[in-house]
């Protein structure tokens, strides 16, 4: 029903999204991991190893000895920690003490941090450097944060968007005309992605319209998102007779010229046009040329001097059929069909359709005009082409038997 | 369209998304933050051999006061078969002097320790209910060092003299008897000239580095590993009594001479002189 914005766009609008996150999350959880096993381990250290090394009074627990081996020992324990954790996202960590008592020993790894532990003795503070190295458990540590990155993704993803003040507008006018706040949101961001003649039509509408209701509203949205004719369905929605989705027919049905003569009217793309008798019934005889095919729709004007009798007994006679004007059938028939007559009804004709159609759309329904060769005169006939003109059957057949 | 028509009002959405990514840390710091309950940590300041053993009275516990040669003894009583009979393991642990207490005495912790008489007294009057003194260790020497010249022992050559003690104010060797020499001989020292340091280590190596003119140190062949590169010596005294050792009521006569003899060995390998002769053969 709505239209959604492309599905390779939102796609990579997520991976991104992920991506950073997943990014952000890893340094944030080793570095957090790390951090708090340091953080344990310092204090661990304080309580636990400083006071077999160095008395409360300050002095060594060795006070006679110089032990060689204490600091060796002293590494060995420290070696393989076991760290626990909600999410054990550290397999082990290493602890190396690099100086003691005069001795120092270099770590066997890569020390990734360092613990400082200070200790008073009689001769002053004596520092104490502690190299920590963690190894993270990677499926636990990758698997987890990227889950958790995927959740807080997704849960962006659902956060609705912020609207332009563009969209703004149109959610403002949609949910005035009582379209539901999702709905309105939804079809504000559609109307904006329109083109612009699109978004001209529905402007209009809501200024020709304004007690237009929710449905007109949402039928207009997604009408326009199938693309009708915006030309027509402009025309069609000044006409306040119109109603919607009459209009939108319009729009949307193909190039047409449609006779109805019990109403003296055509339906040009739809759009009904009442016509004065006379030249409606000139328009309908060169449309039945056009459709009969009688030189490809052609008529040439018949001399200023001397009329055409033939084809003013034939034009009367459709006249006569169709409850003509008396006085028209009457010249045809006594005088016969003069080129003059001819000029002035399509000329008629062209101020009617131009008046309700535009210079724009009107043509298309109009006369081509050309020179003949032959006999020097003009010859007009109808620009619509044949099958997208239609003239009701009965019509046809008696029109047909009064030409033969 | 405008450009303010595309500036998106990013305030309240902004704040959702800080929103969701600060919930997203806290859980990650909540899930993420790690714990270490115990360090698993050697004792430092004991020494066992021989098979182990869970029998209670199997095991044979000895005191002393330095970790010199202290392995050794306990190593080569675990090598005695005689002895491993009656004791299939031994440990040894090496303490200051002010580590035993009453409650030690009093529940027979050691089967032998190591301390002076006088300690011992002051520590339990009656230690005699539990324990015998079993060997007396010889005596050593005790003497001043000195980096520049020869010591004197008189007001005019320490005047001049800056020297290095332990703080400890227990240690004969370091504390008590230089002090009391000087005092005995009418040598008043400012307390600017004594400096006091808290272990062995630190005063050599502060005597090393000249920053103490003199030191005493006991004339011990486990001393003779510490390079001084002092040559001059004053004798403070020859008769300086290291401590004895002290056996529990609870060990059967049948290893006091396996005892005796590792105490004998002991004396040669730790002192100068050596110890009185044995009965034991």
């Amino acid at each position: 029903m709505i239209l959604t914005r492309p599905t390779a766009a939102k796609g990579f609008r997520a991976t991104t999204i992920w991506t950073l996150l997943s990014g952000l999350l890893l340094w944030f959880s080793w570095h957090t991991a790390t951090t708090s096993a340091r953080s344990a381990l310092s204090n661990l250290l304080d309580q636990q190893l400083m006071p077999t090394i160095i008395a409360e009074g300050g002095y060594r627990i060795a006070q006679y000895d110089q032990d060689e081996s204490l600091l060796t020992r002293i590494n060995h324990d420290l070696q393989h920690l076991s760290v626990s954790g909600v999410l054990p996202v550290i397999s082990s960590c290493s602890l190396h003490l690099s100086n003691l008592h005069g001795q120092e020993q270099q770590p066997a790894f890569t020390p990734d941090q360092r613990i400082t532990l200070i200790r008073n003795t009689s001769e002053g503070a004596q520092e104490f450097f502690f190299y920590i190295r963690c190894d993270p458990h990677y499926p636990l540590w990758l698997g987890s944060q990227l889950i958790l990155a995927a959740f807080a993704t997704s849960i962006i993803l659902l956060l609705p968007m912020p609207l332009t003040s563009a969209q703004r507008h149109w959610y403002r006018l949609l949910q005035d005309r009582g379209v539901p706040s999702i709905q309105a949101r939804q079809m504000a961001n559609q109307v904006v992605d329109m083109p612009s003649p699109a978004r001209e039509t529905l402007t209009q509408f809501f200024d020709l319209r304004p007690q237009a209701d929710t449905h007109e509203a949402i039928g207009l949205c997604e009408a326009l998102s199938r693309q009708p004719d915006m030309a027509w369905l402009k025309l069609a929605l000044t006409h306040h007779e119109i109603s919607l989705p009459e209009a939108l027919d319009i729009a949307c049905s193909g190039d047409s010229l449609c006779f109805v003569p019990e109403k003296q009217m055509v339906l040009i793309h739809g759009l009904p046009i009442q016509l004065p008798q006379t030249p409606y019934l000139y328009y309908l005889w060169y449309a039945l040329r056009r459709i009969k095919g009688e030189g490809d729709g052609w008529f040439i004007n018949p001399p200023i001097n001397r009329p055409d009798r033939d084809t003013g007994a034939e034009i009367s006679q459709l006249m006569a059929a169709l409850d003509g004007h008396g006085k028209a059938i009457n010249d045809l028939n006594s005088a016969g069909l003069k080129a003059k007559t001819l000029d002035q009804n399509r000329s008629k004709l062209k101020d009617e359709l131009t008046s309700v159609l535009g210079d724009e759309l009107a043509p298309h329904y109009l006369f081509e005009a050309e020179r003949d060769m032959t006999s020097g005169r003009t010859r007009y006939r109808l620009y619509t082409p044949a099958e997208q003109i239609k003239i009701p059957a009965e019509i046809l057949p008696s029109v047909t038997t009064a030409t033969i | 369209m405008n450009v303010t028509s595309v500036q998106r009002t990013l305030l309240p959405y902004g704040l959702m998304v800080v929103a969701v990514i600060s919930v997203m840390l806290a859980v990650s710091y909540l899930i993420n933050s790690q714990n270490i309950r115990q360090l698993q940590l050697s004792d430092y300041y004991s020494y066992s051999c021989g098979s182990e053993t869970e029998e209670p009275g199997r095991e044979f516990r000895i005191l002393t006061v330095a970790r010199t040669e202290a392995l050794s003894l306990a190593d080569y009583l675990c090598s005695n078969p005689d002895f491993s009979a009656v004791y299939p393991s031994v440990s040894i642990r090496w303490q200051r002097r002010d580590y035993l207490t009453l409650d030690h005495i009093q529940e027979q912790s050691f089967d032998l320790f190591f301390n002076r008489q006088h300690v011992v007294s002051g520590i339990a009057p009656n230690y005699k209910l539990f324990y015998s003194l079993f060997h007396d260790s010889p005596h050593y020497t005790l003497e001043w060092i000195s980096n520049d010249d020869q010591p004197q022992l008189n007001a005019d050559y320490f005047s001049r003299k800056t020297i290095g003690l332990l703080s400890d104010p227990k240690s004969q060797s370091y504390h008590i008897m230089p002090l009391d020499t000087l005092k005995a001989a009418g040598i008043q020292l400012p307390k600017s000239r004594i400096i006091y340091f808290s272990d062995t280590y630190s005063l050599y190596q502060a005597f090393n580095v000249g920053r103490v003119d003199m030191i005493p140190v006991p004339r011990v062949k486990s001393n003779a590993q510490v390079p001084f590169r002092a040559a001059y010596r004053l004798n403070i005294s020859d008769a300086m009594s290291p401590g004895s050792w002290f056996l529990s009521h609870k060990v059967g006569i049948a290893v006091h001479c396996d005892l005796q003899k590792v105490l004998k060995l002991y004396d040669e390998k730790v002192f100068d002189h050596d110890s009185d002769q044995t009965d034991c053969r």
